[in-house]
């Protein structure tokens, strides 16, 4: 497959906040607010930001599970909103998704068996029930589960092993594309390990991509390419991984990277030279969304939204001021 | 195959099973639960069993003798063997009545319940899962069919069949008739709870993982929803029940319900009332006895299973 895999364009959706009057239509404020972005078949993306920054609506959006307001998301080069329901859900099986909650996502009255083969079920419903159990007991393995677990009820399982269940579940069909979205921040950290272990191997081991998502700079270091980091729907810096996170030029990037423990340097050091941000205020329309917080603003940055735009070595920045 | 090491156990007996489990724990511990589920035992399988034992089938008028009519219990002076609980002024023998009765009774309650599910179940699936206009227009039709009597409903649904069907088989689909009226009226319930605890579901996440493997919905709400719902769809149904064998007996009773030649325990109540005054209380005090029995026995196992189903009570 020549092409990149995932293409979003533009992307913009926007929710409501509160009701509305009789007359007057709700307010309505944009979760994500035109990002761009393009995933290469084996290249994985991962996607930065706190709380609210509209990274789950992304992840959303290109599983085709929400309509964007404006602009377009393309697998394979085919609009995934321009396709018929029945078209959408015949190349649902190309690209496939893992949930941040183990908990909630397996439904709770289905044996593992019935829960990982449902996807082989609707893809491929001419499967005879002896080798889709062969194809269940095979991916079970891939991912580490035992082969009793095949008659077992979600609940019977640990919050890691669910996690498993659930990327079997995603894996069976064999997707190009696995969307991730906070696939380990449920787990306690001994468990996380394991999962991101998993996920890396069978990325090298099935070709898979991943468009993966996480709050945690050092779960999307260890698993992402690419890396884009996102703030209040706007994409403000992203390159591939290594580059963005040895050396951040937006200074949201860089207080994030300052922010992550490091092990082999001087606790009070570390401490001192971290770059920090002020206290999040009110955001202003029409300014850079850190404008409020960031130490290096200047009065532009608080009158104008910086564009993205192209630095060298293959990475994008929206900031006026940006660092290094 | 690696699957065959790990066998399961051969699985205990299914009585077993229910007693080991968490329900049937709270069962055992409840001597409410316990009584009404013997009373109804036993309610159900004298019922069934009538054939078996009872001294006379009253559906047989060849069976029927003038010369025994209204004669009173037997422990009444006047009263004759084997009339144990008396005969009706047709000369039929109570007990038999009561027992063929309250198997035209538990029959017509059990499959009116069970249609009233099936209507509520589908509306409220529907309605919860697609929400929006759909949402708003099942639920103000069945806001509607609430806000009319449930009697007045049924009563309208029974007279408007009866009158569609000649006379000469208009008795032979008056169950028919009845289980439909009863359902038509009673399936709000089932559709509020249903679309109530289908918004809850749809919005999990287990739902979202369905249709992003390209699940339909239909299969969506069958598969996936439905189950994770029906638990308090079973308790307004057992509670449901009691009501429903009532509604039978007043339809009976007011003479849109069963005829007098296929009797429930409407129809005898409504045959005894009349013969009241004249002293044969019998006729009317058995029948409304037995009705009273079961609903009872079914409201005491469906109170429990309410309160051993409801997580805040635990």
């Amino acid at each position: 497959m020549t092409g990149p895999l995932l293409v979003a364009e533009a992307l913009v959706r926007r929710y409501p906040v509160g009701r509305g009057g009789l007359f007057t239509p709700a307010a309505r404020v944009a979760a994500v607010d035109g990002v761009d972005f393009t995933v290469e078949p084996g290249v994985s993306l991962g996607i930065v930001g706190e709380s609210g920054s509209g990274k789950s609506t992304l992840a959303r959006l290109a599983m085709a599970l929400e309509r964007p307001d404006a602009g377009r998301i393309l697998f394979r080069g085919e609009d995934l909103n321009a396709l018929s329901a029945s078209d959408l859900r015949r190349r649902r099986r190309h690209f496939q998704m893992v949930f941040q909650d183990p908990y909630g996502s397996l439904d709770p009255r289905l044996t593992v068996e019935r829960i990982v083969a449902e996807p082989l079920t609707v893809a491929e419903p001419g499967f005879d029930r002896r080798a889709r159990r062969e194809r269940v007991l095979a991916i079970l393995e891939a991912v580490g589960l035992p082969t009793a677990a095949l008659h077992r009820y979600p609940h019977e399982f640990s919050g890691g092993q669910r996690q498993r269940v659930a990327i079997a579940r995603a894996l069976i069909t064999e997707p190009a594309l696995v969307v991730a979205d906070e696939p380990v921040s449920a787990l306690d950290v001994s468990v996380q390990a394991q999962v991101l272990n998993l996920l890396m191997d069978l990325k090298e081991r099935r070709g898979l991509t991943y468009l993966f998502i996480s709050h945690d700079l050092a779960v999307v270091e260890h698993v992402a390419d690419r890396v884009m980091v996102m703030l209040r729907g706007r994409v403000v810096e992203s390159g591939p991984a290594a580059v963005l996170f040895a050396r951040p030029v937006h200074p949201y990037t860089r207080a994030l990277v300052d922010a992550l423990p490091d092990f082999d340097a001087d606790p009070a050091d570390h401490a001192a030279g971290a770059f920090r941000l002020g206290e999040p205020g009110a955001a202003e329309a029409g300014a850079c969304p850190l404008a409020d917080r960031c130490p290096r603003a200047k009065a532009r940055c608080r009158a104008e939204m910086p564009m993205l735009r192209a630095l060298a070595d293959d990475r994008h920045v929206a900031c006026f001021e940006p660092l290094g | 195959m690696a699957a065959d090491a790990t066998t399961p156990p051969a699985r205990p007996h299914a009585l077993r099973r229910f007693l080991d489990s968490d329900l049937g724990w709270s069962f055992r511990r409840s001597p409410t639960a316990v009584l009404g589920a013997l009373l109804l035992a036993i309610l159900v399988i004298s019922a069934f069993a009538a054939p078996l034992f009872a001294p006379q089938d009253p559906y047989d008028l060849s069976q029927l003798f003038v010369d025994k009519a209204e004669l009173p219990p037997v422990w009444v002076q006047g009263g004759e063997w084997p009339f144990i609980l008396g005969t009706d002024p047709q000369g039929r023998d109570m007990l038999s009545a009561i027992l063929y009765g309250t198997r035209v009774s538990l029959a017509i309650g059990l499959a009116s319940v069970a249609a009233a599910m099936a209507i509520g179940v589908s509306i409220g699936l529907v309605a919860g899962f697609f929400g929006g206009r759909t949402d708003m227009l099942l639920m103000r039709f069945a806001d509607t069919v609430l806000s009319i009597p449930t009697l007045l409903v049924a009563i309208l649904v029974s007279a408007i069949f009866r009158g569609l069907l000649p006379a000469g088989i208009r008795d032979n689909f008056s169950a028919v008739i009845l289980i439909g009226a009863i359902a038509l009226t009673g399936w709000v319930q089932y559709a509020r709870t249903v679309r109530a605890s289908t918004m809850v579901e749809r919005r999990r996440e287990y739902v979202l993982a369905a249709r992003i493997i390209g699940v339909s919905a239909a299969r969506i709400m069958r598969r996936h929803i439905l189950p994770n719902t029906l638990t308090p769809v079973l308790v307004a149904a057992t509670l449901n029940l009691g009501l429903a064998i009532l509604s039978e007996a007043t339809l009976s009773f007011l003479g849109v319900g069963m005829p007098v030649t296929r009797p429930s325990l409407g129809t005898l109540i409504r045959i005894g009332n009349q013969y009241l005054f004249s002293g044969s209380w019998w006729v009317v005090v058995f029948p409304a006895l037995q009705l009273g029995l079961i609903v009872l026995a079914v409201n005491l196992i469906g109170d429990w299973l309410r309160d051993a189903l409801n997580p805040k009570l635990r």
